[in-house]
């Protein structure tokens, strides 16, 4: 069915296909509408599911790492400073392998205050070891929470969603809502082996000392590499059965690309038109959105980027003293495997536009065109004062 | 138990819960303090001139099970039918009940422990082939044959009078009813193997191996006392009950008391072991060794049962296993007879939760090799 529908109440209604059983959320801009709507299910009877009221976005993680391990499906929504709030149980809940999805939308941290779309507030959760998923559409919002929970409860870890906020939560977009017994078909109900059960008495989350803390560290590491295998898989059975692809690495006009734009979120459709402009210019450009962060898709990102020359990367986010995020990403996935240069610019925190221009004019200066912007570092700040 | 052996990180679960016990790991080497299960004394039984098991009796009453309080009265006091109506009774003084609302009506829940149907069985020692005479039936002298008699000698109590009690027998009634007494009477000489003679006339003791002669029977100087004198006259030397001023009504525990160490010395004469083996009372419990915390307050009750279950219990334990609950390591548990308190030493790590939690006081942490 389609529908016009904004990006915040598709991942409520996203939720509630998916048959989630648990939600435990506290409301933020700009993710609130999700949990109101998803409240509204609840309490209508739409969704039968148990609705936890929290006083934090601390206590909603705890809540959802209670519920997730009693063997429920769980989600819960945050943004920026709640995300930030939530840090000590992010770890919890991906050390504890429970797999609740969760999602963001991309606001920036204060101070100074603003509720706009900025990277930094997910990015800097990286090694609490979520997977981390970027949505480009509002499309992508709905089948990617399918996907999540899918590849979430076969390598039990947490997913986040991540919605750049007011650029996909506040845009309504025509998009395919599938019907219950399609998403009920790709989806199956959760039955982890193990679930807390007061006939089976078990520490969840019990003392282990070094013999063997580094052992379950490693394995865990190796389960988390493979989930760039297990998503890709994921979303091919998806793509089987609903005709759209999710896939961790999402390249375009690649294969003779010599200039790459790399991006992560919405702005993949701006870095679309903008490799298109370049190729009416004569430029072997194309763009790759990068849709998964962790873990990072170092076959797929290697394999994409194999024939360019130099990689524009687009960071929404800074770490302060080194550089754009998802640069350091890319160049550390890159590191004595390609010859390529990598360029980072930081454009677009806390809600400045990304047009098309601005990512073309990025990638005419990584061959030589005109400077865009102010050198910092390793990065090229756009639009900033001098 | 052996820690389990882990080849691969596949043999462990996904999640990082629970593999095994961690029985294999002997925290108890860690251990500075040792936590030791020791009773300290209730102060009402310290107060108690006969130092009877009050907070362990009245357990018994909560229990339901009087016959069992009775018969750990009547192992220090043969008469709690008398005390518990005549005694001036100083353990309620001292109850640390008080300390929260109301005291224990501890003497009434002695009564009502006298009152269980029938005698108990207490163990009394092989025949000894001694024949003992009491002269005089006050309460030092029942109490001095009482416990004569459970040592195994044969004893005969002669009472001039028509009844048994000495000063006991001019009580007011209203306090202790003929009857009563003459139960208590019967009781004790029944649980003890005693022969009880009134009436009976001055004669000569030789034979006896010893005799006894009971002065505080009545009051010094009256005709009752001296008719129990005379009973002796041209007999062997008596050991002699006395009491300075004789006893009040009220002090008939002491009187109770004076007969149980009067008994001792009569087996010393006779070249026996003590009959009577004081307890060792050790420390007192006091309100700080008590956490009130755990107790609710309780209105006093005219039902036994309801009030005994108001006693703390101070400083004995009683199971409540607030310990077994309170241990981080499950090392506190009742013992497979139920008993007692075990505490699993290979484990026990000495962090002191247990002492500290214990409601009574009754678990202390000391300093051991
Ligand atoms: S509460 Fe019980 S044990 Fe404590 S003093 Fe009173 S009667 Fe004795
Ligand atoms: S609480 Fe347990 S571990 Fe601690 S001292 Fe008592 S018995 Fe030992």
């Amino acid at each position: 069915m389609k529908r016009v529908i904004m990006g915040t109440e598709t991942a409520a209604l996203a939720a509630v296909l998916a048959r989630v059983q648990v939600v435990a959320a506290y409301p933020i801009t700009p993710q609130t509408v999700t949990v109101e709507e998803l409240s509204d299910y609840i309490g209508k009877g739409e969704l039968d599911a148990a609705y936890i009221t929290v006083e934090s976005e601390h206590s909603a993680m705890a809540a959802c790492v209670g519920a997730s391990a009693t063997g429920s499906r769980t989600f819960t929504a945050t943004s920026s400073q709640g995300l930030a709030l939530m840090h000590e149980m992010l770890h919890h809940a991906a050390g504890g392998r429970l797999p609740i999805v969760m999602l963001n939308a991309n606001r920036a941290l204060s101070p100074p205050w603003n509720l706009y779309c900025d990277h930094t507030d997910s990015l800097s959760q990286r090694d609490t070891g979520w997977i981390q998923y970027y949505c480009c559409d509002v499309q992508d919002v709905m089948d990617s929470t399918f996907i999540a929970y899918r590849v979430a409860e076969k390598v039990m870890l947490p997913v986040m969603i991540n919605l750049d906020g007011f650029y996909l939560t506040h845009t309504s977009e025509v998009i395919d809502v599938p019907d219950q017994e399609e998403v009920d078909r790709y989806l199956p109900p959760y039955d982890p082996a193990d679930k807390v059960d007061v006939d089976n008495p078990s520490t969840y989350g019990c003392v282990c000392g070094a013999d063997l803390f580094s052992s379950l560290k490693y394995r865990r590491q190796m389960e988390t590499l493979a989930v760039e295998q297990a998503w890709q898989e994921a979303s091919d059975e998806f793509a089987a059965q609903f005709g759209r692809s999710h896939a961790p690495v999402q390249g375009h006009n690649l294969d003779d690309a010599e200039v790459v734009i790399v991006t992560i979120g919405t702005a993949g459709g701006a870095a679309q038109l903008a490799a298109d402009a370049l190729r009416e210019e004569g430029v072997a450009a194309g763009s790759l959105n990068l849709a998964m962060v962790r873990p990072f898709p170092y076959e797929s990102f290697r394999r994409a980027v194999s024939g360019a020359k130099h990689l524009v990367v687009l960071d929404r986010d800074v770490s302060f003293g080194a550089e754009g995020i998802v640069a350091q990403e890319v160049k550390s996935c890159l590191y004595g495997k390609s010859s390529a240069q990598v360029h980072c610019y930081i454009a677009g925190v806390g809600g400045m536009d990304i047009t098309e221009e601005i990512l073309a004019d990025m990638a005419r200066e990584s061959l030589g065109g005109q400077k865009q912007g102010l050198e910092l570092g390793d990065s090229i700040w756009i639009k900033v004062l001098p | 138990m052996a820690k389990k052996q882990i080849d691969s990180v596949m043999q462990l679960p996904v999640m990082p819960l629970t593999i095994e016990d961690m029985t294999w790991n002997k925290t108890g080497t860690w251990r500075l303090l040792t936590p030791v299960q020791q009773d300290k004394t209730a102060p009402c039984r310290a107060a108690c001139p006969l130092g009877q098991p009050d907070p362990q009796m009245i357990h018994q009453l909560a229990l339901g099970d009087p016959a069992a309080g009775l018969a750990l009265l009547m192992a220090y006091n043969p008469m709690p039918g008398v005390t518990g109506r005549l005694c001036y009774h100083p353990c309620q003084a001292k109850c640390l009940r008080k300390e929260l609302d109301q005291g224990i009506a501890i003497q009434s829940l002695e009564k009502s422990a006298s009152e269980a149907d029938g005698a108990p069985v207490l163990e009394r020692q092989a025949d000894t082939g001694k024949l003992v005479a009491v002269c005089g039936s006050g309460p030092a002298g029942l109490a001095a044959a009482y416990f004569l008699g459970l040592a195994g000698n044969s004893v005969t109590v002669l009472e001039p009078g028509r009844t048994a009690g000495g000063f006991l027998t001019q009580a007011k009634a209203g306090q202790l009813p003929p009857e009563v007494l003459a139960k208590e009477v019967e009781r004790l000489a029944q649980v003890a193997g005693v022969q009880i003679k009134t009436q009976a006339a001055p004669n000569f003791l030789a034979g006896m191996d010893l005799v006894l002669v009971d002065e505080s029977a009545y009051a010094p100087d009256s005709a009752e006392a001296k008719a129990v004198l005379a009973l002796v006259k041209g007999g062997p030397e008596p050991l002699v009950l006395s009491a300075e001023g004789g006893f009040k009504a009220s002090q008939v525990a002491h009187a109770l008391a004076l007969g149980r160490e009067t008994a001792n010395q009569a087996q010393a004469a006779l070249g026996l072991t003590a009959i009577f083996a004081q307890p060792e009372l050790g420390p007192v419990a006091t309100a700080e060794d008590l956490s009130l915390g755990f107790f609710a307050p309780a209105e006093a009750s005219e039902q036994a049962r309801e009030e005994a279950a108001r006693c703390l219990s101070c400083g004995t334990c009683n199971l409540c296993q607030q310990c077994a609950l309170s241990c981080p390591d499950a090392c506190c548990n009742l013992d497979e007879a139920g008993g007692t308190i075990e505490i699993d030493l290979y484990h026990c790590k000495g962090c002191g939760i247990c002492s500290y939690e214990c409601p009574r006081g009754a678990l202390v942490m000391e300093n051991m090799p």
